[in-house]
C-alpha cells in the first residue's frame, strides 16, 4: 500500500502542539491532504488530551511518588516469613507424604512378612551375616551381641533416612540472599 | 548504593513523577478505557520502571522508557483479556450529536470515536499525535517495523480524520 506523506508533516504535528500555527502553515494544510488529515487529527487529539487530564484530575489523585519508590524497593527484597509462609503447604504435603509411605511400607511388610522373609533369605549376603550371628552365639556372644547386629543396621537405615530428608528440605530453602524486612 | 545517591535518585524520580505521571495515566486510561485497569497499568509501570531504569538517562528518554512498558502491559494484557468495547450503548449510537458548537460534547463523541478503534490504534494515535513521539520511537514502543507504524497511521489519520468530519469536527482551524 502506498502512503502519501509530505514533508511538512513533522513541523506542522510540532506547530498545533506549540499552538504556533503561522498563517502560510496553515494556508499549506488547506491545500495539502495529508496535512489537513495531520491538523485535524493533531487538534483533535491535543483537545481531547486536555479533557481526559481535567476529567482525570476530577476522577481521583495520583498515588504518592513515595509510595511507588518504598514498595519497588520492597520488591527487590525477600522478606523469609513470606517465603516460608509461601512455601507452609508444600512442607505440610511433604510431611503428609512422608507419613502415607511410611504407614504403607508398615503395612505391606505385614501384610506380607513372609514373601519378604523367603525373599530376604534367598539374598547371598544375608546367609553370611546370619552365618555370623549364629557363630558369634556359638562361641558366646550371647544373646547381647545378636542384639546388637540389628539395631546397628536399624540405625544405619534411620540415619540414611534423616540425611535424605534434610537434604530434600534444604533443596527448597531460597538459595539468593535473605534481607527481612 | 550510599545514602546520598539514594536521596538523589528518590528525589529525581519524585521531579519526573510529577512531570511523566498526569500525561501517561491519560495515555493508558484513553487506551484501555477501564479506569480500575488504567491504574493498575498504570502503577505497574512505575514499579517496573523503577526496578529497571538507567538513571543516566535523559528524562525524554526515560519518559519513552515509561510510556514503553506502559504500552507492553497494556498490549499483554489485552492478550490475556478480550479488548471490550469501552461502552456499547454509546458504540450503538448513531451520528446524532455532530457538535459544531463543541464544549461539553466534545469529550463524549471523541470518547464514542476512540471506542471504536482497536486498542493498538489507539495507543498509536495517542503515541503520534499527543505525545508526538517519531515513527521510529513508537516502533520501539510497540515492538513493531517502522515501515508498518508508517502504514498504520497512515491509514489510522485517514480513517480518523474522516470519522472527526462525519462527526462534525472537520475544520481544523478551530484551534
Amino acid at each position: 500500500m502506498k502512503t502519501a506523506t509530505c514533508p511538512r508533516e513533522e513541523t506542522l504535528r510540532e506547530a498545533v502542539a506549540g499552538g504556533s500555527l503561522d498563517p502560510a502553515l496553515r494556508h499549506h494544510a488547506r491545500q495539502c491532504p495529508v496535512c489537513r488529515d495531520v491538523l485535524a487529527v493533531s487538534g483533535w487529539m491535543l483537545k481531547f488530551r486536555d479533557l481526559t487530564l481535567d476529567n482525570l484530575r476530577a476522577h481521583g489523585p495520583l498515588p504518592a511518588p513515595q509510595e511507588l519508590w518504598d514498595r519497588a524497593q520492597a520488591g527487590r527484597t525477600i522478606d523469609l516469613g513470606t517465603v516460608n509462609k509461601a512455601l507452609k503447604p508444600i512442607y505440610i504435603y511433604r510431611k503428609i507424604a512422608w507419613l502415607v509411605s511410611a504407614v504403607g511400607s508398615a503395612v505391606l511388610l505385614l501384610l506380607e512378612f513372609e514373601k519378604i522373609k523367603g525373599l530376604l533369605a534367598s539374598l547371598p549376603g544375608l546367609d553370611a551375616l546370619a552365618a555370623f550371628l549364629k557363630k558369634t552365639t556359638e562361641t558366646g556372644g550371647g544373646p547381647l551381641a545378636q542384639a546388637i547386629a540389628p539395631a546397628a543396621l536399624g540405625l544405619a537405615a534411620i540415619i540414611l533416612l534423616i540425611l535424605v530428608t534434610g537434604i530434600k528440605r534444604g533443596d527448597t530453602r531460597p538459595k539468593y540472599p535473605v534481607h527481612s524486612k | 548504593m550510599s545514602m546520598s545517591d539514594d536521596w538523589n535518585k528518590r528525589n529525581s524520580f519524585q521531579e519526573f513523577y510529577g512531570w511523566v505521571s498526569p500525561t501517561l495515566r491519560g495515555y493508558i486510561f484513553r487506551v484501555c478505557g477501564d479506569a480500575a485497569l488504567a491504574d493498575d497499568i498504570f502503577q505497574e509501570s512505575f514499579l517496573k520502571y523503577l526496578r529497571t531504569v538507567r538513571w543516566d538517562m535523559k528524562e525524554q528518554q526515560q519518559k519513552a522508557f515509561i510510556f514503553k512498558i506502559a504500552s507492553r502491559l497494556i498490549i499483554d494484557n489485552f492478550r490475556r483479556i478480550k479488548p471490550q468495547a469501552l461502552d456499547l450503548v454509546e458504540k450503538s449510537g448513531e451520528n446524532k450529536s455532530a457538535s459544531l458548537t463543541h464544549g461539553e460534547h466534545l469529550e463524549p463523541d471523541m470518547k464514542k470515536i476512540f471506542t471504536t478503534l482497536k486498542p493498538r490504534d489507539r495507543s498509536l494515535l495517542w503515541l503520534a499525535y499527543v505525545e508526538e513521539y517519531s515513527h521510529e520511537e513508537i516502533s520501539e514502543m510497540m515492538g513493531l517495523k517502522v515501515k508498518s507504524i508508517k502504514v498504520l497511521l497512515f491509514r489510522l489519520r485517514g480513517a480518523f480524520a474522516q470519522m472527526l468530519r462525519s462527526k462534525g469536527y472537520g475544520r481544523e482551524e478551530q484551534s
